[in-house]
């Protein structure tokens, strides 16, 4: 019973607080007064919805009024959130709220929001084939570059000119903001997924764009392939089955997202006919069936990084011959 | 006592078998592993020679005819092939298939009016694996090797069918014959990669352009008309961007999304994007900006533009369920489709099948390297199941 409670307080202490910081909303106020933008960094030519926080002060008999780059939006006179639609990337935009009150003066609140597009490349730092056409993916203790692009009218920004405050499960990566790092590497922590959080803001100390998001980690994958000695590797991975057709065959095992780091001192490999332990050879990786009677074997292979024993996998296929 | 003398004892026991456990998990069967780094010795075996052999032979095989005129579903090659490109010398001449057969790197050349299948090159590039013809049929460039050393093989096809080859320095990631048979290729560097373009006779690099990160799929223009299109690498567990590069200058473009791929020519933008865990594909049309949905699944491997007709697309696709793992199950060859043949009209966003080689030939072809000819006469791919060349009679 302690153990479950404790359990849940430190659910409720890690947890919710990146839950609720990924729901972030942005204001500026304004004589007690703030216009809430969802999302608070929209993209360019994003929707974006704006909101008038006015539970500061008595506005029950104020009219709303909206200004977009100084011109009246009559349709949504008197409406508390209206939508807007973000500027080319780069160009600002000037949003003004008013509330009217016939008692007492006008209260005015202006946000300037000037679109940019922030992008954050994920590169994890693990294995995959060269013939592979997609991305790597991050496994737990494995590195993971993170590049961070913004967009301004005219293609690239600099990241010079820009202060990059990045964190990782709320925890700051370089101790803190730093000029110029619109490149960070991190090491995959515990957990099925990470949460990334980068700030940047220009040489003025004014907040250029923000995002919040997540990165997964996801296991070592190994996949069996045929290898021809003539016309080389097979693309197309060998299923729970694989019928020798010839009097032997070469079998790769590859693993799919190891940590790049992994080498000879610290890899476990083994592969198993029919539970019994067999020499692969000089390459730990590949394996020769050759056929000596009818029947059928289970042939499994094993991997883990001793290193980090978390990255591993074990995969078998029945070989019919 | 005796209970607290219990619960000791158990938990020595379960510490006990957690140690043996944890040995076994390390240690097992321990097995000397030779000396493999980052590569994994994967493919170490199969990376080509410190000087790749251009291993001459003579040209002792006969002529083998092909059977091209009976079906409009045609397959071409019995060999696994690494590349292949259409060339017809003038307009009056016949139209030949030249490709690279995997693995040897021989280059054979098809007559698609006769049949008559003949060998050019003499050279055999060991572990040939994928390979690209320049336009003109004189140069093809050959990746030797499968591993990190993998090397670029440039053959140069001489008229009386011999060939010579050199290895090209650059380690090259990706690359494409242009128009003017300049072979552009990608090279990783310490800040990202480099887009770079090498002439074939001069071996003179010129620098096309540079991006700030190394996981990138490249929608290459040949015709210094479009743009380059970049994106990183689709995987459907991470969010993906796309670019144009143009003079160098990369420029955002609106698609974005886990599992992003795209497409493009010069009026018409498609591109695909997982939208809660299911892959959903868009027509974006570049001179007036609007986006409708496409009719299929677009994967750039399976379709390619009509020539003639900028405003259809041909694509290789199965009506299935493509689920939340794709493009990467299918990438590791884990997952397999039984392809139907598909026109799409960009304008009106419909598709029309033109065959299901399942129910023509019976048999199940995974499309890949989607390529259409001149006219857009013909349509050339491969099948992924056994790197086979096929045809299809538009």
């Amino acid at each position: 019973m302690r153990l479950l409670l404790l359990v849940c307080l430190c659910f409720i202490i890690i947890v919710l607080p990146s839950a609720v910081l990924a729901q972030f909303s942005g204001n500026v106020i304004g004589d007690n007064v703030a216009i809430v933008l969802d999302p608070q960094y929209p993209n360019p030519g994003d929707i974006f919805t704006a909101t008038i926080e006015d539970y500061a002060i008595n506005s029950s008999n104020a009219t709303y009024v909206w200004l977009v780059n100084g011109v009246e939006e009559t349709a949504v006179r008197g409406q508390r959130s209206i939508k807007v639609k973000a500027g080319e990337v780069g160009v600002p935009l000037t949003l003004t709220s008013r509330l009217v009150f016939t008692d007492k003066p006008t209260i005015e609140v202006t946000q300037v929001i000037t679109p940019y597009y922030l992008d954050v490349i994920i590169e994890p730092q693990t294995y995959v084939p060269v013939f592979y056409a997609g991305r790597a993916l991050p496994v737990h203790g494995s590195l993971v570059n993170l590049i961070a692009l913004v967009h301004g009218k005219n293609g690239l920004i600099d990241p010079s000119t820009y202060t990059y405050s990045w964190q990782l499960n709320n925890k700051s990566v370089f101790g803190g903001p730093k000029k110029g790092a619109s490149q960070a590497q991190i090491t995959v922590p515990f957990g099925r997924t990470s949460l990334i959080t980068l700030s940047i803001v220009d040489q003025n100390g004014v907040a250029v764009a923000r995002r919040v998001f997540s990165i997964p980690s996801v296991p070592v994958k190994i996949q069996f392939y045929e290898v021809s000695t003539l016309y080389g590797l097979s693309k197309r991975a060998i299923g729970s089955s694989l019928t020798l057709t010839g009097n032997s065959s070469n079998i790769r095992a590859v693993p799919y997202n190891l940590d790049t780091r992994a080498n000879s001192f610290n890899l476990f490999t083994e592969w198993k006919i029919d539970s019994q332990t067999v020499n692969s050879g000089d390459d730990p990786f590949e394996i020769n069936l050759a056929r000596n009677k009818q029947g059928s074997a289970r042939v499994n292979f094993k991997l883990r990084n001793v290193a980090s024993l978390l990255q591993g996998d074990e995969a078998s296929f029945i070989v019919k011959f | 006592m005796k209970k607290t003398l219990f619960i000791v004892g158990g938990i020595a026991a379960v510490l006990v078998l957690f140690a043996i456990w944890l040995y076994l998990l390390i240690y097992g069967t321990p097995k000397p592993v030779a000396e493999f780094f980052t590569d994994f010795s994967l493919f170490s075996n199969t990376t080509p020679a410190d000087n790749i052999p251009s291993i001459e032979q003579p040209l002792i095989d006969a002529p083998v005819t092909v059977d091209v005129s009976t079906e409009k579903l045609r397959q071409l090659t019995t060999r696994p092939v690494a590349g292949f490109v259409e060339f017809k010398e003038s307009t009056t001449s016949p139209r030949f298939i030249r490709y690279a057969e995997a693995g040897t790197g021989h280059i054979y050349s098809i007559n698609l009016t006769t049949g008559e299948e003949i060998r050019l090159s003499n050279t055999t590039v060991p572990n040939g694996d994928s390979a690209v013809f320049s336009p003109n049929g004189t140069y093809v460039a050959i990746r030797s090797g499968y591993g990190t050393k993998s090397e670029i093989v440039l053959l140069t096809l001489n008229a009386d069918n011999t060939s010579t080859a050199e290895n090209l320095t650059p380690k090259m990631t990706d690359f494409v014959f242009s128009n003017n048979n300049e072979l552009l290729y990608t090279e990783l560097t310490s800040g990202g990669t480099a887009g770079r373009s090498i002439a074939p006779a001069t071996k003179i690099i010129s620098n096309v352009f540079t991006i700030p990160f190394q996981a990138v799929t490249l929608v290459w223009s040949t015709n210094n008309i479009t743009p380059h299109y970049i994106y990183p690498k689709a995987t459907s567990k991470l969010m993906g961007y796309l670019y144009t590069i143009r003079n160098g200058v990369i420029v955002r473009q609106t698609p974005t999304g886990q599992g992003l791929m795209a497409g493009a020519n010069s009026n018409i933008l498609v591109h695909t994007e997982l939208i809660n865990n299911t892959p959903s594909s868009f027509i974006t049309n570049l001179g007036t900006g609007a986006v409708s949905p496409a009719p299929i699944i677009f994967e750039p491997h399976k379709c390619t533009f009509g020539k003639v007709s900028t405003s259809t697309m041909y694509c290789g696709y199965e009506i299935t369920q493509y689920g939340p793992d794709y493009p990467d199950a299918w990438y590791q060859g884990a997952r397999s489709f039984a392809d139907r043949i598909w026109k799409i009209d960009l304008k009106r966003k419909s598709a029309t099948q033109l065959i299901s080689p399942e129910t023509a030939v019976g048999r199940s072809i995974d499309i890949i390297n989607m390529h259409i000819g001149r006219g857009d006469k013909m349509l050339y791919f491969m099948n992924k199941n056994d790197n086979t060349l096929w045809l299809y009679e538009i």
